[in-house]
């Protein structure tokens, strides 16, 4: 077990290697969200055993695995009467004690590194914005800078780009896997979209009902595999 | 419009059959007599008052609005703890359950029933309007903010829990900061409220210018009752215009 691995064994085995940037695909309904929050613990695995940054997920490390562990969700989920700045810090949240907590007070070493999130989505110039008011891919961008502030180890995605429009999905897709890299994160990611899967990630993980039916490098996913996974209703 | 998808009647339907039999049971028990009405007293309180009579309720005035906006600061630091108490999801069940049964109980007795009971408790006076009215605010105001709170949407709760933040944070921001611009607005809507039950409490001889109402009306002081109403509009009137700015500024 590597120790930055993520290993899920239901019916299915997924090891994620540190640093790995792995696609999962599949027709909906096949359990791609599922997985994916059974890493963080969001859904609890029935079957089987998820172990995460070395360990077994176990309750009581739920809190402890989720602050490494930064997630980009399809909604982008902000809390649209904060500012930009202040969803930001939400990713420190986890990391700090009660004055964060109930008063929003956070280290001058949070906010600068909030700050430096910031300005490497590209929204300096909306800093102090209410999150409310931006756009699908900008609220998208302040959700990744969210979710750097954790130095996660690993970033999950849940189709973070099926909600914005190709050419700002492409954009968002890009500064996802850039900014991951600089930080040193491996990406897991749900994707609907085969082209994106085999532009953004290293790996695809292909899903039918539950099972993996696909797992190698993404330029082996071919449009056989494609019109396998897709072609009959599983 | 009353039919629903399947042909089977709406809630709209329903509604209207019972305001329909509503109507058709209380009207019958409704006495008119125009033979008793004297409309002279009522042209008057409406005629342009004079301002002379101001100083003989000022102070009362100023304590009516006094015992309002107290009463509902003091609600609103009660009724906020209180509220994530009462809210589901948000406390365990043995917590929310009860919490949310003696908001209920307490709000189901008037303002005015709880100043006749508070006045004989700490005596009559402007402390048992206040009691009152701070029992029957945080009553109300811890409702409907724990409703506030328990409809607030859940993705940034999950997003929150997802980024390890705990429970206390999740609450705090992600819930809290959503139902920000309805609490605002419920606080200051009862408020207004407030300042219109405090306009009467003075009747049972619980502080503010409830007294001099019944005095006025006594005396037939028409004119006095007039500036009163006067008094009383334009300070609700005012407030509305406050609450439009403030929740303009809060709301996202």
């Amino acid at each position: 077990m590597f120790p930055n691995g993520v290993r899920a064994v239901g019916n299915l085995n997924l090891l994620v290697q540190p640093g790995e940037r792995i696609a999962i695909l599949g027709p909906s309904g096949a359990g791609k969200s599922t997985l994916l929050r059974m890493v963080n613990g969001l859904e609890p695995a029935t079957e089987g055993v998820v172990e995460v940054l070395g360990q077994t997920l176990t309750k009581s490390r739920h809190r402890e695995v989720r602050r490494q562990v930064g997630m980009v969700f399809q909604q982008f989920h902000l809390i649209p009467q904060l500012t930009v700045l202040q969803n930001v810090l939400c990713g420190r949240l986890g990391h700090r004690g009660l004055a964060a907590s109930l008063l929003m007070w956070f280290p001058k070493e949070d906010i600068r590194m909030a700050e430096r999130a910031i300005e490497r989505v590209g929204l300096s110039d909306r800093i102090h914005q209410k999150a409310g008011r931006l756009s699908g891919g900008q609220m998208q961008r302040v959700a990744i800078a969210r979710a750097l502030v954790q130095q996660p180890r690993l970033i999950l995605a849940d189709e973070p780009v099926a909600s914005l429009d190709p050419k700002i999905g492409r954009d968002v897709m890009r500064l996802l896997r850039e900014s991951a890299d600089e930080a040193g994160a491996a990406i897991l990611m749900n994707l609907h979209q085969v082209e994106l899967a085999r532009e953004f990630a290293d790996r695809i993980v292909a899903m039918k009902s539950g099972e993996k039916v696909f797992d190698g490098p993404a330029a082996d996913f071919g449009g056989e595999q494609e019109a396998q996974l897709y072609g009959e209703s599983g | 419009m009353f039919a629903g998808r399947a042909g089977r009647p709406t809630g709209g339907f329903w509604a209207a059959i019972g305001v329909a039999a509503a109507l058709l049971i209380t009207l019958p028990t409704l006495r008119v007599d125009p033979a008793r009405w004297t409309l002279g007293g009522l042209a008057q309180v409406f005629a342009l008052p004079s301002l002379g009579g101001m100083d003989a309720f000022g102070a009362r005035f100023l304590e009516t609005l006094e015992m309002a906006a107290a009463a509902t600061a003091i609600s609103f630091v009660i009724s906020l703890p209180l509220s994530f108490a009462a809210a589901a999801g948000l406390s365990p069940g043995w917590l929310s359950a009860p919490t949310k049964l003696v908001l209920a109980a307490l709000r189901s007795i008037p303002d005015l029933v709880w100043a006749l009971i508070l006045a004989s408790a700490v005596g009559v006076g402007q402390l048992a309007g206040l009691a009152a009215l701070v029992i029957t605010t945080l009553a109300f105001l811890a409702k409907v903010f724990a409703e506030s709170l328990e409809t607030v949407p859940g993705g940034p709760i999950e997003a929150l829990r997802a980024a390890g933040a705990g429970p206390t944070a999740v609450r705090r921001v992600a819930v809290l900061e959503q139902a920000k611009p309805d609490i605002a607005g419920l606080t200051l809507y009862h408020l207004d409220a407030n300042i219109r039950a405090a306009s009467i409490l003075g009747l049972v001889g619980a502080g503010g210018i409830g007294f001099e109402l019944k005095l006025a009306m006594d005396h037939l002081r028409y004119d006095l009752l007039g500036l009163m109403i006067l008094a009383i509009w334009l300070a609700v009137a005012a407030l509305d215009q406050v609450s439009r700015f403030v929740r303009r500024r809060i709301g996202a």
